[in-house]
């Protein structure tokens, strides 16, 4: 009778602390506060985009040119973690576009596929009036670039990430800086 | 005589209509306090206009919003607060902005929230700017983020 309880128990206990250890799965805010890490997160990316493109549409570029046509270069990731500056940039993009004041040309990585795209109309396939015509793509006037850095400093019971994000205007004609801006966010992980 | 009178009679319809084009011109401007839009003109003190944009997610005990100031940037609307931490601890917080429309509506997506650290006894200014000229009206939510 012993025995059989000594070998129950711990199974039952073990059931037991299996079910309150189930994974409870919640949607959340998605424009929330995250701060599960310290390492890049939605939060980050969010809140650089935002800057950022509130700081140029403020801008007398975008103000008083009439729909300025750009184009999205490089954000160089100069920290030492995995960034998808990709993400940064299309958000920026995507947000400028919504104003309705900035006009965007195919950036050089979806050139590819325009050209692909372009000359594969081209052919007997397709009905000619209807095809779409080579010759008539838009040149950006201005480029936009970047870059992120980070600093990170850490002790024993505290690490401390400092980022800095960088983004520049270019006017691609005459080579002028007309427009940069810039967005830092620090975040500190104390333990207990 | 004729000619007299046809005269008079002339200028008088005109200083008439000069006077009637003159009153009927000007749009009425909507009603402002400290050069924020606010749907009445009784808001005259800054409690009053404090009162009529923010909202906050429960109490954060020595934090307010201290001052409330717009002005137009480019044809947007820039929104300059002044947050007050009159507690003797430092307080996190986070804010956003609602942005809306002529009818009150909304006139953007959700902004994200923005964290903010408010160091013991100091002020700290946040600046809102419009994302689009659309947007003539806003609202603030401010949440405590100490936990």
């Amino acid at each position: 009778m012993n025995r059989i309880a000594l070998v129950l128990i711990p199974l039952v206990s073990i059931a037991a602390l299996g079910g309150c250890a189930k994974d409870v799965v919640r949607y959340g805010d998605a424009r929330g506060v995250e701060t599960v890490t310290n390492q890049f997160g939605s939060t980050d990316l969010q809140l650089i985009a935002e800057s950022m493109t509130r700081s140029l549409l403020n801008h007398h570029v975008i103000v008083k040119t009439e729909d300025p046509v750009m184009t999205v270069q490089e954000v160089k990731n100069k920290t030492s973690e995995y960034i998808d500056t990709r993400a940064i940039t299309d958000t920026i993009r995507s947000e400028l576009l919504k104003s309705g004041k900035v006009k965007f040309a195919v950036d050089s990585a979806g050139m590819e596929q325009q050209v692909e795209e372009l000359n594969r109309q081209q052919g007997e396939l397709y009905e000619r009036r209807k095809a779409v015509k080579t010759g008539r793509m838009v040149g950006a006037e201005y480029r936009l670039e970047g870059n992120i850095v980070s600093i990170v400093k850490q002790a024993k019971d505290v690490k401390d990430v400092y980022y800095k994000f960088n983004l520049q205007l270019w006017n691609i004609e005459n080579g002028l800086l007309e427009w940069t801006d810039e967005k830092e966010i620090r975040k500190t992980t104390t333990k207990g | 005589m004729t000619l007299h009178s046809a005269c008079i009679l002339a200028l008088t319809s005109l200083a008439l209509f000069g006077c009637a084009s003159k009153a009927s011109t000007p749009p009425e401007k909507p009603p402002t306090a400290f050069g924020c839009p606010v749907a009445s003109s009784k808001v005259g003190a800054m409690e009053d206009l404090i009162a009529a944009k923010v909202e906050t997610a429960g109490p954060i005990p020595g934090v307010s919003v201290n001052a409330i100031t717009c002005s137009m940037r480019n044809d947007a609307l820039r929104i300059d607060i002044e947050l007050v931490n009159k507690a003797d601890s430092v307080h996190r917080v986070a804010y956003k902005f609602r942005w809306l429309d002529r009818e009150g509506f909304g006139a953007w997506d959700d902004e994200s929230l923005k964290p903010v650290l408010l160091y013991a006894h100091a002020s700290h200014y946040v600046i809102g700017l419009a994302p689009t000229p659309k947007a003539v009206d806003f609202r603030l939510f401010v949440l405590p983020q100490d936990k």
